[in-house]
């Protein structure tokens, strides 16, 4: 039925409305659910129905910022979200990808900006997504100690050095005290890395969040959902102003689904054990690995393709 | 007097002819097509269309058509193994490329007319090889030209096995059928189409005509917005996306009670 198609000027394309409506609800409730933008597993989702890689990626971030907006509130009322961490990690995020974006020039002019993307994407991917997983399968597995069992865990290299650091500052809804210069650099990190792969950052965000801040998993995923709308509102900007790449009408039929998934994921996300949560998200952003993965060892149709996309 | 003002006469006969192009002074029969429909809109649930084109032409062994349109100039990227890994490892740039090639044809072009002819009249794949140039910042491989084939095909903007219907209506007339299909992803501009009758190799018949495509509505406001006004484009994709999430989130809350 024609009719339910639609075409996307920007994008150049026509596609079935049902097509984007399942994509978002399924991206959407992931996203509800891990809080997790999403953008790492649209991207390539659009790109797969024909989608231009810069129209994907810009129009992506646009829903994001509905998915993300929605998910924030959800999450704002549930009292999952510690607006202190959040801004902080906004003001490193925003330096880091400021920086991240000259590496990405560089990198461009080099001519390697594809590869290095493609190889840290499998990295980090491979490294976040085993590591959630193992930790998960543990916890998962692991019996309630007896109270007269219970001892003091070892600290890590890294909460030494955290204590080491000056300016402490007590986050009270997530119930830790550290220094402030930890989330700052951590947001320029994954402002950077977020930058060289293209992505919210989500996804990189909730492991450091989890493992390195040591913040409860539902404070976590409200937290990141608020600092990831500012990232996305940055980038829906930038590539509408400089590169013409944000198909609207793409953005409003994804985020349509979107939207709806997020209610629905943020629903579900308290009633699910932490573990459970881990879990998926590890088979999750294993699965983006192994796509990757194949894409770089597959030669594909055609050995050429269209920069930027068509 | 009257001699000399015949000899100018048929001297501006001549280059008047001339100027109608390659059809007139040639001789061969001009062909008139029928092109439904000649404009095709470009609205917001549009998905594609077919184009059909009628014509009675003279007796002939084979006809060729060809919608075409510009020259542009492509930037693409080549894969290459290193390390056993697909990567992008030359920057191609594509030079006098038609953006839109479109041929349809009663037989094989081979068994119509010659390659120095289809050159000639821009038929085909050895027109588009002598037309197109490849520059890159590698050596080339050879195989650009079949690849970049392959990804406009892919990309439905070109395509070269459409089918010709020829029948025979009267003893020196027949009747030439076909349907271009349109992909979606063919942009708006306006296309011009040529239709070529063949007999014993050396064409007969030529017809031409044109097909526009535009978009309207919503389509062409979004552009339009989207070029002109990017600021503003871009804040209005961030407040109604914005808007759009909140009222999600509250109407969640409200079902929810």
């Amino acid at each position: 039925m024609p009719c339910l198609y639609i075409h996307l000027p920007i994008a150049n394309a026509s596609v079935h409305i049902l097509l984007l409506l399942g994509l978002g609800l399924s991206v959407g409730f992931l996203s509800g659910i891990f809080g997790v933008g999403g953008g790492f597993l649209l991207t390539p989702l659009l790109m797969m129905i024909g989608i231009s890689p810069t129209v994907a990626a810009a129009s992506d971030a646009n829903q994001i910022v509905a998915a993300t907006t929605s998910g924030t509130f959800a999450h704002w009322r549930l009292g999952n979200v510690d607006f202190k961490m959040g801004l902080i990690l906004v003001a490193g995020g925003i330096v880091g990808g400021t920086l991240g974006v000259q590496i990405v020039r560089f990198l461009r002019a080099t001519g390697d900006a594809n590869a290095v993307i493609k190889i840290t994407y499998v990295i980090m991917l491979g490294i976040v997504g085993s590591y959630m997983f193992q930790d998960g399968l543990r916890n998962l597995r692991r019996r309630p100690l007896p109270v007269k069992g219970v001892q003091h865990r070892k600290k890590s290299w890294f909460a030494v050095c955290c204590d080491a650091l000056p300016f402490s500052t007590r986050f009270e809804r997530s119930g830790i005290d550290i220094s402030i210069f930890v989330p700052i650099t951590l947001g320029i990190l994954v402002g950077m890395l977020s930058a060289l792969l293209g992505v919210g950052g989500g996804f990189i965000m909730v492991p450091v969040m989890v493992y390195m801040l040591r913040m409860p998993m539902h404070i976590v995923v409200g937290t990141n959902l608020f600092q990831e709308v500012f990232t996305c509102i940055n980038v829906t900007f930038m590539q509408s102003y400089y590169n013409h790449t944000v198909d609207f009408l793409l953005a409003m039929f994804l985020l349509l689904g979107s939207t709806t998934g997020a209610q629905l994921g943020a629903g579900i996300s308290n009633r699910m054990k932490s573990e459970q949560l881990k879990i998926i998200l590890a088979l999750i952003v294993l699965a983006v690995m192994v796509e990757i993965l194949f894409e770089i060892l597959l030669p594909g149709s055609t050995l050429l393709s269209f920069q930027g996309g068509a | 007097m009257l001699r000399i003002f015949r000899l100018i006469l048929l001297i501006c006969l001549f280059y008047g002819a001339g100027s109608f192009g390659e059809d007139i002074a040639s001789g061969d029969t001009v062909i008139t097509l029928n092109v439904s429909p000649d404009k095709i809109k470009v609205g917001t649930f549009y998905n594609g269309s077919s184009v059909r084109i009628s014509a009675d032409i003279p007796v002939c062994d084979g006809a060729v058509l060809v919608m075409e349109a510009g020259k542009e100039e492509i930037k693409l990227n080549r894969k290459g193994r290193v390390a056993g890994i697909w990567l992008n490892v030359a920057k191609v740039t594509v030079r006098n490329v038609p953006t839109v090639y479109l041929l349809a044809a009663s037989d094989k072009l081979e068994n119509i007319c010659s390659p120095d002819r289809r050159r000639e009249l821009r038929l085909g794949s050895e027109y588009l090889q002598n037309q197109i140039q490849f520059v890159s910042d590698k050596p080339l491989t050879g195989l650009e030209f079949e690849e970049f084939l392959k990804l406009k095909t892919d990309n439905g903007t070109y395509k070269m096995d459409i089918a010709i219907n020829l029948e025979m209506t009267e003893p020196a007339k027949m009747r030439l059928s076909t349907a271009l299909p349109i992909a979606p992803t063919i942009p708006p501009g306006t296309y011009h189409i040529m239709l070529y009758c063949f007999a014993g190799g050396n064409p007969i018949a030529r017809g031409t005509s044109q097909l526009t495509v535009e978009s309207t509505g919503l389509a062409r406001l979004m552009v339009n917005l989207a070029e002109n006004n990017a600021a503003v484009y871009g804040i209005l994709a961030i407040a109604v996306s914005m808007v759009v999430g909140i009222m999600m989130g509250v109407i969640f809350n409200w079902l929810r009670g």
